[in-house]
Parts: structure tokens; sequence; C-alpha cells
């Protein structure tokens, strides 16, 4: 009797579970590709710009992807990444920046490096010993724009006859040291590339 | 000393009775599973066969390890069209068991705890694997001194390995319920 029972409990059981459905449409979204935002880039040498990628899903819906991508360029002498940012290692080219994911998705875009042709320095009074002045500067590039900030790539240094103390974007802080003559500023770009150059200015 | 002596005489006599009867045996089962997703609405409910090994006494405590396999035809994770069904499922699973001597049956209850995978056509999956905790009711019934067969319900807590959606991790886990016959032979 105990036997049967079970037996067709059991049964019963079975029969149930083997009435379950299956589904047929997968419930998930999967992705499709991923793309960088940006098709067409420009940079100054001097400068840095902030790129971004979408994921695309199958369901039409979209994510950002930009801090999941391995960031890279075709031609590290023009440009280098540092995750989505894209940055200038010469004074002009082109390049194209790359996105991949797992080397199963990618995508790229040219960049195009704007070259700096000159530094416009404010006025300095070498006469003025021992006092801090601020010397603002600016590049003046090869698509024309004048006064454009100079954020990165560019390293200052001043000849013996003073110091600087303070550097930022647009203005320097020099103290000229004793009573000289003449006061020699360089602003050097790409310093520790092999196509570094150098933009002087003497104050007399 | 005494007390010491009585003590090394219940532990040896509850051995010997564990293990009195203590033989290995192997078995195969056939069932069937109804596979319930948490986060997501899908079901799967498929066949499932599965080879075993195990060491105890029919009457009393066993441990058992299997493999088993099954071929899902549901499509829960594959989002390639050409995809009909999600794959190939094999797991491997590990087991402690208490039996009861009823006489005629020999009723037990069983926890376990498996690992697996499952073939799945994604664009950045081939398969997940998943790790599963088990617990079941069932009986041995006896048929000679080497034969039984075995019926037993089984509920099953699956968790999924994360799907890749780059910009997140998602994982998915499912309750099964399945239900199962199966013969054993105890050397």
């Amino acid at each position: 009797m105990k036997f049967t029972k079970t037996l067709t409990s059991l049964a019963l059981l079975t029969l149930l579970i083997s009435c379950g459905e299956n589904t047929t449409t997968s419930p998930l979204k999967d992705i499709t590709a991923i793309s960088l935002d940006e098709t067409n880039v420009s940079i100054y040498a001097t400068g840095e710009a902030s790129l971004h990628s979408t994921v695309h899903y199958d369901d039409g819906s979209t994510a950002d992807g930009s801090a999941d991508m391995a960031w890279g360029s075709d031609d590290s002498s023009i440009i280098a990444t540092r995750s989505a940012l894209v940055y200038a290692t010469a004074n002009g080219g082109d390049a194209n920046v790359t996105i991949d994911y797992a080397s199963k998705y990618s995508d790229s875009a040219p960049v195009h490096v704007i070259k700096l042709l000159s530094i416009n320095f404010s006025d300095l009074n070498i006469s003025d010993v021992g006092n801090p002045q601020i010397i603002s500067f600016s590049g003046n590039f090869e698509n024309n724009e004048t006064n454009v900030t100079m954020q990165r790539n560019i390293t200052w240094s001043v000849d013996e006859n003073a110091t600087i103390s303070e550097v930022n974007t647009t203005a320097l802080t020099l103290t000229v040291d004793d009573n000289v003559t003449s006061i020699k500023l360089t602003a050097t770009l790409f310093k520790n590339a092999e196509n570094a150059q150098s933009f002087e200015k003497v104050y007399n | 000393m005494i007390y010491n002596l009585k003590t090394l005489l219940l532990f040896l006599i509850t051995l010997s009775s564990l293990f009195a009867e203590a033989k290995i045996y192997m078995g195969t089962h056939y069932g069937l599973f109804s596979e319930s997703f948490n986060d997501i609405e899908a079901s799967s409910s498929e066949s499932m066969a599965t080879l075993k090994i195990g060491y105890g006494d029919i009457k009393a405590y066993a441990v058992e390890f299997s493999v088993e396999y099954a071929r899902n035809k549901s499509k829960i994770f594959s989002s390639s069209p050409t995809a009909s069904s999600d794959g190939n499922k094999f797991g491997f699973n590990v087991a402690l068991m208490k039996a009861f001597d009823y006489t005629y049956l020999y009723p037990f209850v069983r926890v376990g705890f498996g690992t697996g995978y499952l073939d799945v056509e994604r664009n950045l999956e081939k398969n997940l694997t998943y790790g599963s905790f088990q617990g079941s009711v069932g009986s041995f019934i006896p048929l000679s001194d080497s034969f039984d067969i075995e019926v037993a319900y089984e509920l099953r807590h699956t968790s999924y390995e994360a799907v890749n959606y780059i910009v997140t991790k998602t994982s998915y886990s499912s309750v099964s319920n399945i239900g199962y016959f199966g013969i054993n032979y105890r050397f």
C-alpha cells in the first residue's frame, strides 16, 4: 500500500513538472555594436579632449561605455590616450583614435592635431628685481586661432637670471633674481619626445 | 579509565552501525525538470540524465558524486537568431544523504551542491557556468540485494555566471523542480 502511494505521488509530481513551459524568445538583450560618439576630432597640440563611446543593444537601447573600452591610437607618435582622454604627442599630424572591447567590438575616428605656431607673451619688467611678476601667454595655432589656453605638453624654463614659481594654463609667475640685462624664457613642447620643439622669449 | 573505554566502545559501535552495510554503488537517473527564473520572465523544462557513484548504506547514510546532462529546449540566454535554444547543460554534483529503514521502502533526504555550465550563443559568451544547491526527498525501493529503484523529488537553486553587457554584468538565478527515477547497483 505504501509502495503504491509513493509511486502514485511521484508519478503525479513528475507529470506536473513535465507540464512546464519553455521560453522560446530570450528576454535578455545582447550587444550589437560599440561606437565612438565623435566622428571627427581636432585637438590642439597643447590640448586634450574627452571622447565618448556608446554600446548598442539589439533591443534598440544604448549605454555610455566610455569607461569600459580599451582606448588607443594607431599612431602613438601623433596622439595618445589615457582612458577616454586623447592628447597630442606631436606638434601637428593625423592619426586615429581606436576603441576595442574584448577584441570583439571596435571602432575608430580620425584625430587631427592642430599645430602650435607661436606663443604670445605679455611684457616683463626686468628691472623689477625680487618681486613676483605674472606673465600671461597663449598659443597661435595653424587654424588661425589665437589666445588659446595651453593645458598640457608645455614645460616652462628660464635662464639663471630669474625663477619661475607658479605656472597654470594661461600665466606663469616669474621673479627676476638680480640686476640683469636680459632674461630668456623657454616653452618646450613635448619635452621628453623625439619631436620636442622650443619657443623662446627674450626680455631685455 | 573505565569511562573512557565506555566512550570508545560506544563510538566504535556507532561507527560500525553507520558503516556496517556501506557499499559502493552506481546508478543512473532519468528525470524531468521545470526551471523558473527569479529575475526575468523565463522558464525551461526538459528531461535530464544523471550518472552517479556513491558510497554508503541504503538504510542509513551515503555520499554521492554525480554528473548530469540536459539539452535545453528553451531560449533564455542565447541571442543569436540562428540559435533555436540554449545548448547542452553539463553538471557535477556532490550530495550527502540520510535514508531510513521502513522494511520495504527506504525513504531518504538528500542535500548537495554542484557546478556546471550551459552552452549559450551570445556575442560575448559561449557558455555560462553555474553553481547550485539542491535538496531532495525520495525513496529507494529494493529489488534485490544488489539492485534498487530510486524515485525522488528535488528542489534546486541555481545561480548563473553574470551576463556581460559591457557597461554592467548581471547575474540570473533560478529555482528548479525536478522529478526523477533511476536504478542503482550496489557492489
